[in-house]
């Protein structure tokens, strides 16, 4: 069909190195040497100020990582790392610690103003939406500045960067931390043990509903610089938070490393949203470039009734490895898995969920939308498993792929594992490219190809949108479509 | 023939009581009506008389003809004569109509200690009772219900009340879901099968359906009970007034 | 001769019984050993799979395979042979013992005109030239030729079928190829190659039996190429000893506009392993099905990897699983539709249901799609038997037992309605109330 044909011929033209966000800021860094060894590590610690404890927590892991391999079961092909040839600390000089938003160096900023991140509080609460979000701005490896802290505080709930937690509430962070993600879980979280610089902590005390949507803006700006935060969240018995994670990168012809890892820890009848919005540097039209990113991110329903829900737009990296995951572990926990992923140019993503049923009358449920185009692989991949002990467990799996273009692959890996009868698990997936017939009967109705094309993704991936707040959906949708540029613009 | 005493029943799940002490009693021959607003325990009060899993009998009795069934399963309680119209029959793919028609039959018979039917007076049976629904040959041929419209499923609910010839028939809701030509044809099939020694127990929420299948008795159940006890003319004055009244008197 | 070992692992007692097998024999086997010792290294070199190897990752061969019975000799020619299933079906037949063929216990009369069937070991003494082809389709397939049973079968087969159909010819009758154990403790390996030619039209009837209580290895490996518009029939029935382990492994090669209807019924055996690797051309048609009924502690998997390579072709594959006592369901199935698959049609379907609390199923059902203009599905279910279902059943007068047997039935159903031969079909549905009614009476 004519309009497909032209369709395909608009998305090999898109021009990927229209990245938007690939300016560099000038801004001064406060460096550790370039390699990774124990010595580095150290350093790490010491910049931070931390505990001797969690020195010797980052040592066991470093040496842990040293026994290891690099795992290859996923869809995703790279030349080796050299991971002796990356900065593992890189912090803007200005700013030693989180401070307060008048002594942050306004470059930076101007920096998180041209993305669009609301720093200054009174600006968002003048807001013509009215809606308020507190932001954990993290830039390279620590984070510049938190908004809101007082606000939050009057309520009982702390949101602050993990350095600072660690410092500030070592008991905390101590009973927590690695509970979800062992030092041991795997390659890149056990790295990410070794040397995560910065990222951000919150604390719900019991039965507080969390006021505002909290949120964290990670930025690399540096040069050869690997960003490793760290994020832990916990949400104690009753108490509800919907947190939001976004990502960008300059543009750049080597590779950047990014290796996070997220912990998530809801008590009785908590509830944890968690959201991304993944826009970092994908690379350009012929694959030079872009961000490495291969994260661990899991969420522990730890006490009866929880909940914890993740919804992902991943439309950056040059390579995602991302499978944010539910033990469901408290009889009655649910866990939920929203997720579109596109993917253009030369870009790989290999990405999907755990569903891990250990409690009785446990729910999962995964909404996972994929659209390849360009030279793109794009792979679901996703497991749901029942333990023997999960009377009356519940899963239900809906997995698209929406292919554009004769040159990009969409594939879709699940696993299934059930050994309770009184459990039952659903699975369906559907592979196809964008209808012709829908697009004709659009376009009869007198829509532009471009338009149609737009409406009908749009279309496509609505049932995980809905699961954004608001103001993050649009801009989630703007996203999906300037990364599908010229098809879909 | 249905003595009903003091039933309490609650869901399995949750411990959540909604029968909450029920009286009723049916004679052979009468067509009692069972009314009430929504979520007063109509439809439980079918599914725990027809032994469905995931409800739990506290206290009370049901027994039919002198027998307690309570403690039977589903299938023994319909070998003595006990069937339950559904108000959502399941699909059941896989398992031919005329299969399933003759298993139950059969068992219900060996149960009573009965000869197995023939296959040609099985055949002549059916024929001739679907004929009365209106019931086609595809329709026979079909897996149970499946890609049956809703008329279709509430008219081979009947059918199948007609070849097992139960004693006590429970109709919960037949009428939803239904147009008037289909009520007319459930109805009449209903109205057929009326002897002196059957009887029947019709839950609905609306008077239309009693306009096809005349009432002996009719009763408003609210919140797990039996509130008011009248002839034909209660389910008029329903009709008219609605249950807001009823709601008040069983609090 | 002497194997190159990978010296950093203690090999498995399965892995030395093979070896030893192999040196042992190597010198006896029949025909060119060069593939063969070029198939044994390379199982060699990687050893019994396990589960960190992808598509063994449910089926962990090096735990499960706890060792290997010898290869199976010739047997005598006084076997005692077991009732068959299929004996109601007009059909020639060719009757195997322990991996070899018995041509006094065979019967391959009547198929007609065109329908050529000789034994591998006869071929291999005379030099028939088919041999040579034999084992190309599983060069031109990776996953095939790297698959370590595939190899083993390669290794180690002393007999199996060559059946040619000419090209435009239609068999007269069913072939029925009859797999039997002499009663000893062996490994039997069969390979079969059946080439349909352009047009011509073949229906094979496979069953596998062996007693139980002993310890007997079945690998059988497969090569059917179907031609331009052949037209083939194929259901492979077994029911191997509660002590046999089978490894079964179809090559598929379907020509332009091929249609071939395959089915795949698994009563017994401790742990069953069917592999199908096919590969579609142009406008073909594949329609694969599986029905399982497994208890105790059976191990049965079936794992197929369907790759599109022409366009406009369809591809079908339902497998269903009933699993009682502590027995484990495995399906692993792929679809792989290559750049040059544009208008492909796949659709796939595995679904499990536990008739037992200890019961387990795994499933894995796989796309991976290069090209754009396709529509391709799959769905997977596992759950028990659906409780809305049985009280309907119940309310209507029908004993539990009995319900449970209807609703097995009826689940299975999808798969043995579509067995097109009436009597063939009629012995398999024979068989799965067996196996129901022996189920309700455990």
């Amino acid at each position: 069909m004519a309009a497909v044909k032209e369709t395909v011929d608009q998305v090999r033209a898109i021009d990927v190195d229209q990245y938007k966000y690939g300016f560099e800021s000038a801004i001064e860094s406060d460096m550790a040497p370039k390699g990774l060894s124990e010595d580095i590590v150290r350093f790490i610690s010491a910049k931070k100020n931390e505990p001797e404890w969690m020195l010797e927590w980052r040592l066991d892991a470093y040496r842990r990582w040293l026994t290891m391999e690099e795992p290859t079961w996923a869809r995703v092909h790279y030349p080796p790392i050299d991971f002796q040839d990356l900065y593992y600390y890189a912090a803007p000089k200005s700013t030693a610690g989180p401070k307060s938003l008048d002594e942050v160096d306004p470059e930076l900023i101007r920096v998180y103003e041209k993305l669009g991140i609301p720093l200054k509080e009174q600006a968002v609460l003048a807001g013509v939406e009215g809606a308020r979000i507190a932001v954990d701005a993290v830039f390279d490896s620590v984070s510049v500045v938190t908004t809101f802290r007082e606000e939050l505080a009057k309520v009982g709930i702390i949101f602050c960067s993990i350095s600072e937690a660690m410092r500030e509430y070592p008991d905390l962070v101590k009973k927590y931390l690695g509970t979800v993600v062992p030092t041991s879980d795997n390659y890149y979280a056990t790295l990410n043990s070794a040397v995560f610089s910065d990222g951000s902590f919150v604390w719900i005390p019991e039965g507080v509903r969390c006021p505002m949507e909290l949120s964290t803006y990670f930025r690399i700006n540096e040069k050869k610089t690997g960003q490793f935060e760290r994020t832990l969240i916990i949400a104690e018995k009753g108490s509800y938070v919907s947190y939001l994670e976004g990502c960008t990168a300059p543009q750049r012809d080597e590779n950047q490393l990014h290796a996070a890892v997220v912990e998530l820890v809801a008590m009785e009848d908590a509830e944890i949203k968690y959201s991304t919005v993944q826009n970092w540097y994908p690379g350009d039209k012929d694959g030079r470039g872009g961000i490495y990113n291969f994260v661990t991110k899991r969420g522990d329903c730890r006490g009866d009734r929880s909940k914890i829900s993740w919804t992902q737009v991943e439309t950056g990296s040059a390579i995602t490895w991302k499978y944010p995951s539910c033990i469901l572990r408290g009889d009655g926990s649910q866990g939920e898995f929203y997720s579109i992923a596109v993917s253009n140019g030369h870009q790989q993503v290999d990405s999907g969920t755990k569903m891990i049923h250990l409690g009785k009358n446990t729910a999962s449920r995964i909404i996972s939308k994929g659209i390849s185009a360009g030279k793109s692989q794009n792979t679901y991949r996703g497991q749901v498993k029942i333990n023997r002990k999960a009377d009356g467990a519940r899963s239900f799996t809906n997995c698209d792929s929406l292919l554009i273009g004769h040159d990009c692959g969409a594939h879709t890996v699940p696993y299934i594992e059930s050994g309770n009868p009184k459990a039952k698990v659903e699975h369906e997936a559907t592979t196809s490219k964008i209808s012709d017939d829908q697009l004709f009967y659009c376009i009869s109705r007198g829509l532009p190809t471009e338009e149609a094309v737009a409406l009908i993704v749009n279309g496509f991936v609505r049932e995980v949108l809905q699961q954004l707040p608001m103001e993050f959906a649009v801009e989630a949708q703007k996203l999906i479509g300037v990364s599908l540029e010229g098809s879909v613009g | 023939m249905l003595e009903i005493k003091n039933l309490h029943a609650e869901i399995e799940a949750d411990g959540r009581e909604i029968l909450r002490g029920l009286d009723l009693t049916v004679k052979a021959g009468e067509v009692h009506a069972i009314m009430g607003p929504n979520g007063a325990g109509k439809s439980t009060l079918s599914h725990v008389l027809a032994g469905k899993p995931g409800y739990r009998v506290t206290q009370g009795t049901a027994t039919l003809d002198g027998v307690d069934i309570l403690e039977m399963d589903p299938a023994l309680r319909a070998a003595n004569g006990l069937f339950l119209a559904f108000q959502y029959p399941v699909e059941i793919p896989g398992v031919g109509n005329m299969t399933f028609l003759k298993a139950a039959l059969n068992s219900q018979r060996k149960a009573r200690g009965e000869g197995e039917m023939s296959t040609p007076d099985f055949m002549r049976l059916v024929r001739t009772e679907a004929g009365k629904l209106k019931i086609t040959q595809d329709m026979l041929k079909r897996p149970v219900n499946v890609g049956f419209s809703g008329g279709e499923k509430k008219r081979n609910e009947i059918l199948q009340m007609a070849i097992l010839q139960p004693k006590l028939c429970i109709l919960d809701e037949t009428d939803s879901g239904l147009d008037i030509d289909a009520l007319k044809v459930v109805s009449e099939g209903v109205n057929a099968l009326r002897s002196p020694d059957r009887a029947f127990v019709v839950i609905t929420h609306y008077q239309r359906l009693l306009d096809h299948i005349r009432p002996d008795v009719v009763h408003v159940l609210s919140k797990g009970r039996i509130v008011k006890t009248g002839g034909p003319d209660l389910a008029l004055e329903l009709e008219a007034k609605g249950y807001a009244d009823f709601a008040d008197e069983a609090a | 001769m002497t194997i190159a070992t990978a010296p950093q692992r203690r090999r498995t007692r399965a892995e030395t019984d093979l070896e030893q097998a192999f040196e042992a024999m190597a010198s006896a086997l029949p025909g060119d050993i060069g593939p063969r010792a070029g198939a044994f290294a390379r199982f060699a070199a990687e050893g019994l799979p396990h589960r960190r190897v992808e598509a063994y990752h449910f089926t962990d061969l090096r735990s499960l395979m706890v060792s290997a019975p010898p290869p199976a000799p010739r047997p005598s020619a006084k076997t005692r042979v077991s009732a068959d299933v299929f004996a109601a079906v007009d059909a020639a037949r060719a009757v195997f013992v322990d991996g070899w063929f018995m041509a006094d216990l065979s019967d391959l009369s009547g198929l007609g005109e065109g329908v050529s069937v000789t034994s591998i070991a006869a071929a291999l003494a005379t030099g028939d030239e088919v041999l040579a082809a034999l084992g190309a389709r599983l060069d031109a397939d990776v996953t095939a030729e790297s698959d370590p049973l595939v190899g083993l079968a390669t290794t180690f087969y002393g007999d199996g079928l060559v059946v040619r159909v000419a090209p435009g010819a239609v068999a007269a009758r069913p072939l029925e190829i009859r797999h039997l154990s002499s009663g000893a403790s062996v490994s039997a390996f069969v390979r079969h190659a059946v080439e349909v030619g352009a047009g011509a039209s073949l229906q094979v009837i496979e069953s596998h039996q062996s007693p139980n209580d002993l310890e007997f290895h079945a690998h059988t490996l497969t090569e059917l190429t179907l031609a331009e518009g052949a037209t083939v029939a194929w259901t492979d029935r077994q029911k191997e000893g509660d002590q046999a382990a089978r490894f079964s492994s179809l090559a598929l090669s379907l020509g332009k506009k091929a249609v071939l209807d395959h089915s795949v019924i698994t009563l017994g055996a401790k742990l069953a392993r069917t592999q199908i690797f096919a590969r579609l051309g142009e406008a073909c048609d594949l329609t694969t099905r599986g029905a399982t009924l497994i208890a105790d502690r059976a191990h049965a998997d079936a794992t197929l990897f369907v790759t599109h390579v022409g366009p406009n072709a369809v591809s079908r594959e339902l497998y269903k699983s009933a699993i009682d006592g502590e027995a484990k369901s495995v399906f692993q199935g792929k679809i792989r539709v290559e750049k040059t698959a544009q208008g492909t049609d796949g659709r796939m379907g595995a679904h499990a249901v536990l008739l037992s609390p200890r019961a387990e199923a795994m499933a894995k059902p796989e796309l991976e799609i290069f090209a754009d203009d396709v529509a391709c599905a799959h769905g997977a279910t596992v759950a028990e038997i659906d409780d809305t279902l049985k009280f309907y059943l119940m309310s209507r007068g029908i004993p539990a037992a009995e319900t449970e047997r209807l609703l097995i039935r009826a689940f299975l159903g999808e798969v043995t309605d579509a067995i097109a031969h009436e009597g063939v079909r009629e012995a398999i549905e024979a068989e799965l109330d067996g196996w129901i009614d022996g189920r309700v009476a455990r």
